[in-house]
């Protein structure tokens, strides 16, 4: 793909080779993505190659690899403060991202593969159909990809944030949309959407892979913290999503303490 | 370049071996996202100025022996991170228990800051705090707790209005010439020794001998939790019970305040109460009902009414009243199981414990 556009779609032959029909003049970068490719995927999917080197050499796993990528595509629209709001906003998903292992105990040496969370701004607006969002998903191993819009309502700028799981949304509606007012006393709530989602996520991948129960519940458990502040109805959406995963995990029904 | 300043009030003269020195070191904001680097540095001086505000002598226990601390240390570069902060801490020669620090943002045409209390009980000289909290199990084998979270998550600060202007103002803060007059007789700078503790100001003393007031006012037109949650933290570690349980009652008593937090000032009231040899139970309960999936609180919760037990003479403890508290305690672990990991050796102890104790 070069700018998000498919220029050639080739097989992948005997000793693991495919011949990409561009010329040696062709200077373009391109991205690459393995489709029908059963379990193996790209150790890095968001590595652009120079169409007019002789050889190119892509590095494949065959491992279920933890999920550690955020993948952020620009968001549209046209407010006035939306870019830099949309600016502020990626950095601090970023700076959520690197803080989500402190959540945890330091000791707990399970958690330690949430250091490498990262998040990719991907430089372009979403134009995928949800399917398509989902095959992105699964091929740049994403934990979440975020787009969204920006908006006037009633004098207020508001940010229509999109929040796609993929194969990882469980009970929680693809997309995961949220209206944010840009408003600073909002800032809040937009924070805490965002990690709520992402702790979710991170749940569903931990169950994915076959990650202890007490760490799946545990990544709920801070999920349903944030969510319980949320008066969005993201936050509710997630609240229900949340509880149902906890009960699917074997988390027991909670307990009516006496007096 | 480094910059420090030091606050230290209500010293008391406290003899080496018994005093216990708990430091509160507050880091400089990182606002450079909002393009005004004093910004984050003078609201990092006015959250340490009002913490610095709450500090006092523990009036009863051992805690009369210890030593209050909050440090301020400027660096050219604020952490941004909390791995940032914990090589800062580790650094500091006076090993601080806790360390607040956040970041700036312009967001949506204001400023909002972020502040985080990172908590390291493992500083602490294990006379106070290392085990937050013991309790007996049998003689000889005590079961323990730690703080409930490393780091805390704060409610953003939306900071006010008309104090933008003065933050943002790349010189210090001003120091005023008394406590409520209008005369400026300059600026706070990188370092000053805090003397007097007044509402909504402090005098300070500056290198040169010079001393003036500084005004403390609220960051935002709303209650934040910041001050509070940092403070009773401090009284904790203080073994000032009766002062931690005043300021984490104003956290819980605050709509605005986070559930995370809240869920932990519930768990440091309930410690405090335990403490003072009063029902921690009421506590743990309000906390396990704000979230009945954190690890934490159900330990919290066990610890309690493990603690509740030995109070009781032997006579009600192999009766009814301890029957009811070992029946609750083996519910508790039932239900809690799932939140730890399998074959964890703190719950077998509870467990071992109810057991023991049934048969």
């Amino acid at each position: 793909m070069v700018d998000g556009t498919t220029i050639a779609d080739v097989p992948v032959v005997e000793k693991c080779i495919a011949t990409l029909p561009v010329s040696a003049s062709d200077k373009r970068l391109a991205n690459l993505s393995l489709r029908d490719a059963d379990h193996y995927s790209q150790t890095d999917a968001s590595q652009k190659y120079a169409l007019n080197q002789d050889k190119l050499d892509v590095y494949l796993t065959s491992a279920e690899a933890f999920r550690v990528r955020l993948s952020v595509f620009d968001y549209a629209g046209e407010c006035p403060g939306g870019s830099n709001a949309y600016k502020t906003f990626q950095e601090l998903l970023r700076t959520k991202a690197y803080a989500l292992r402190g959540m945890f105990a330091m000791g707990d040496h399970r958690f330690d593969y949430l250091s490498h969370l990262n998040l990719v701004a991907t430089g372009e607006t979403l134009d995928l159909s949800d399917a398509d969002v989902e095959k992105y998903s699964n091929q740049t191993s994403s934990l979440q990809v975020l787009s969204g819009l920006c908006f006037a309502a009633k004098g207020t700028e508001v940010m229509h944030s999109q929040v796609f799981s993929g194969t990882l949304h469980g009970d929680l509606p693809e997309p995961l949309v949220a209206d944010l007012p840009l408003l600073p006393q909002e800032f809040g709530t937009t924070r805490d959407i965002h990690t709520a989602s992402l702790l979710y996520a991170l749940a569903q991948d931990a169950r994915r892979r076959g990650m202890d129960q007490d760490i799946v519940i545990g990544y709920l458990a801070q999920a349903r913290e944030k969510s319980s502040q949320i008066r969005e109805p993201a936050g509710k959406q997630m609240m229900s999503a949340i509880d149902a995963m906890l009960l699917q995990n074997g988390a027991k029904k909670p307990m009516e303490l006496p007096q | 370049m480094k910059r420090l300043a030091m606050l230290v009030l209500l010293f008391m003269a406290c003899r080496p071996v018994l005093c216990q020195q708990v430091v509160a070191l507050v880091a400089p904001f990182d606002s450079s996202r909002t393009k005004s680097p004093q910004l984050g540095e003078k609201a990092a001086i006015i959250l340490n100025l009002q913490i610095w505000q709450t500090l006092r002598i523990p009036p009863t226990a051992d805690g009369r022996n210890s030593h209050g601390t909050v440090e301020w240390i400027t660096f050219s570069d604020p952490p941004r991170s909390e791995a940032d902060v914990r090589k800062l801490a580790s650094a500091m020669a006076d090993d601080p228990a806790m360390v607040l620090w956040g970041r700036a943002w312009h967001y949506g045409g204001g400023t909002v800051v972020e502040a985080f209390l990172l908590v390291r009980g493992q500083a602490l000289d294990t006379s106070l705090s290392n085990n937050l909290w013991s309790v007996s199990l049998s003689p000889g084998r005590q079961l323990s707790v730690t703080a409930p979270r490393a780091e805390e998550e704060f409610a953003p600060v939306v900071i006010r209005g008309d104090l933008l202007a003065e933050l943002e103002d790349p010189s210090g803060l001003k120091l005023y010439a008394d406590q409520h007059g209008d005369q400026v007789k300059g600026t706070v700078g990188d370092a000053f020794r805090a003397l007097v503790q007044a509402k909504d100001s402090a005098m300070v003393q500056l290198p040169d001998g010079a001393k003036g007031w500084v005004r403390l006012p609220n960051l935002s037109t709303s209650h934040s939790e910041v001050v509070d949650f940092t403070a009773g933290l401090i009284r904790i570690f203080r073994h000032d019970w009766p002062g931690a349980m005043e300021l984490f009652a104003k956290v819980v008593n605050d709509p605005q305040t986070p559930a995370a937090v809240r869920v932990d000032a519930y768990l440091y009231i309930g410690l405090a109460a335990d403490k003072m040899g009063r029902d921690s139970y009421p506590w743990m309960k309000k906390a396990y009902e704000t979230n009945p999936y954190s690890k934490a609180v159900v330990q919290y919760l066990c610890m309690s009414r493990i603690s509740d037990f030995n109070r009781l003479n032997p006579i009600d403890q192999r009766g009814g009243p301890g029957l009811g508290l070992l029946r609750s305690l083996h519910d508790i672990t039932v239900v809690g199981a799932s939140l730890f990991p399998v074959d964890d050796a703190w719950l077998n102890n509870v467990n071992e414990f109810v057991v023991k104790r049934l048969h």
